[in-house]
């Protein structure tokens, strides 16, 4: 006797038109979202250092990575400008206020973030900009009144950058969980995840940079803390789709088991957090030398997450057929 | 007032009258589509008894013009706003293209117009303000659907409404849809 097969076929009009779009989203939210996350890193590590070592400990590869802060998160906005369809209308960000839209309340924050990061910049430059610097402030009076208001208010400047590198961070997460409409970033844990990702790549970026041997080590256990919260952060986040419904366990299954278990489990999970902590809780017990391949390899981890989450929550929708 | 549209699945035929009807009036692009026909064919075969009844249902769908509609708490620019009727509208000169209310969408009615902004179904609200249905209502040959105000107790809407035996599209997703589909469940396309 022939089986029973139940199953339900859904053919709608439209049903080319959707397989033909494809994503909404493509390339460019996931490079912003990295590098958003990487700046709220840089912002958090350096501003904890300054209120937890004290001003005379940021060092030079400390500085450097204040610099490159803006210059990264405009790189972010950039990829952002370039996703618009209506790019003329890009003002619009900035003519209104949304207390219920993360994307305008993280394009108020970006604008708070800058005179932040400048005002760090202008206290403790690295000493290579410093001749220019120099130049400059001869030539801008202005500035020159800033850099003397930044120096003398360092630890309040650190503070502000603690407290909007945080909202950076979570930011980031936020954009796509409140989103609704897509089961794999419907979760809570996304803003703690990105925060705790965006802080570990952050710490990443300044030990390629650094070479004093000390500080070495102390990214090291911070980015060995980071990891091990951002792998907690996953099995929850994980765990929470499992235990909500049939269409959140077959988002989770997408990057558990599914396409994208291989750049998610591989790549994100193993290659980007277990491996680089291994290797540096070795490098902290004096069996492995600090190498910069181990950042390197948590800063691709975090570039691939952002990747695998965006693609990923796209492809689980409630919308079948 | 409250314009919500209840379509009768056992009157549809999904002869796709609505989607041409609306593909002229609004000018929707090649490609898009502002309301769609969704088929939806289960049961088990070859069946016995109740369980093995094959069922065919037919929907004439579009933007459901929730009353909690994420598209419009994520809009970073106003541009997604709710209007006194209750309607879901876009407004074309807020609007940047960022479509965050494309991602918002469980319903996935949302496209990106050629000329860069955001559009989808807006209930034909330039024809209900001059009195007239909207073109896929005013078109459809079986009279399968229909518009009016939910809160309006003489309306027809409210009348089918009251019968009880209607259901949204994708209830799970929380978003109290105005668009109301007469008989059996609905899983959504």
């Amino acid at each position: 006797m022939a089986p029973h097969l139940a199953h339900t076929e859904i053919e709608t009009t439209r049903a080319a038109a959707l397989a033909a779009h494809g994503h909404t989203w493509g390339w460019e939210i996931p490079i912003y979202l990295f590098l958003g996350g990487l700046v709220a890193g840089i912002m958090l590590a350096v501003s904890a250092s300054v209120l937890m070592l004290g001003r005379e400990k940021v060092t030079q590869a400390m500085k450097r990575g204040l610099l490159a802060a803006p210059v990264l998160l405009s790189l972010g906005m950039g990829a952002l400008f370039i996703d618009l369809t209506y790019k003329l209308h890009v003002f619009r960000f900035y003519t209104t206020f949304r207390a219920t839209a993360p994307m305008s309340l993280g394009s108020w924050v970006l604008l708070l973030v800058y005179p932040v990061q400048i005002g760090l910049v202008l206290a403790m430059p690295p000493d290579w900009i410093e001749p220019w610097l120099a130049r400059l402030l001869e030539e801008v009076p202005t500035l020159r009144k800033v850099r003397t208001f930044a120096e003398r208010h360092v630890r309040r400047l650190a503070w502000a950058a603690l407290i909007s590198g945080v909202a950076l961070g979570v930011y980031t997460g936020v954009l796509l969980s409140a989103t609704v409409a897509r089961p794999l970033w419907s979760s809570g844990a996304l803003g703690f995840l990105f925060l705790a990702s965006g802080a570990s790549t952050g710490v990443a970026a300044l030990m390629v940079l650094e070479r004093d041997h000390r500080m070495q080590g102390i990214w090291a256990r911070a980015d060995l803390a980071l990891i091990a919260v951002e792998l907690m952060v996953i099995v929850l986040w994980l765990v929470g789709l499992a235990t909500q419904g049939p269409v959140y366990r077959e988002a989770a299954a997408l990057v558990v088991t599914g396409p994208y278990a291989p750049f998610f489990v591989g790549m994100v999970v193993f290659g980007g957090l277990l491996l680089p902590a291994a290797l540096e809780a070795l490098s902290l017990r004096g069996k492995a030398l600090h190498s910069r391949w181990v950042p390197a390899l948590v800063l691709f981890g975090g570039l691939l997450l952002r990747f695998v989450i965006v693609y990923a929550g796209q492809d689980v929708s409630f919308v079948k057929g | 007032m409250r314009r919500v549209m209840v379509v009768d699945t056992k009157r549809c035929v999904g002869c796709e009258a609505c989607v041409i009807a609306c593909k002229t009036e609004n000018r929707v692009p090649d490609g898009a589509y502002r309301d769609w026909v969704t088929q939806e064919s289960s049961g088990e075969f070859p069946g016995s008894g109740q369980s093995g009844a094959l069922e065919l249902i037919i929907r004439s769908q579009r933007c459901n013009h929730c009353t909690n509609a994420p598209c419009v708490a994520n809009c970073p620019t106003g541009a997604s706003f709710f209007r006194g009727d209750g309607t879901v509208q876009i407004d074309r000169d807020l609007c940047t293209g960022c479509r965050a209310c494309m991602t918002s969408c469980p319903y996935e009615a949302r496209y990106v117009h050629p000329e860069g902004f955001v559009d989808k179904c807006t209930l034909c609200v330039h024809r209900l303000d001059k009195g007239k249905p909207t073109a896929c209502e005013e078109v459809c040959p079986t009279s399968a659907i229909l518009t009016g105000d939910a809160d309006d107790p003489t309306s027809l809407v409210s009348i089918r409404l009251r019968r009880g035996d209607v259901t949204v599209v994708n209830a799970e997703a929380g978003t109290k849809p105005n668009v109301f589909y007469l008989a059996r469940s609905a899983q959504g396309s």
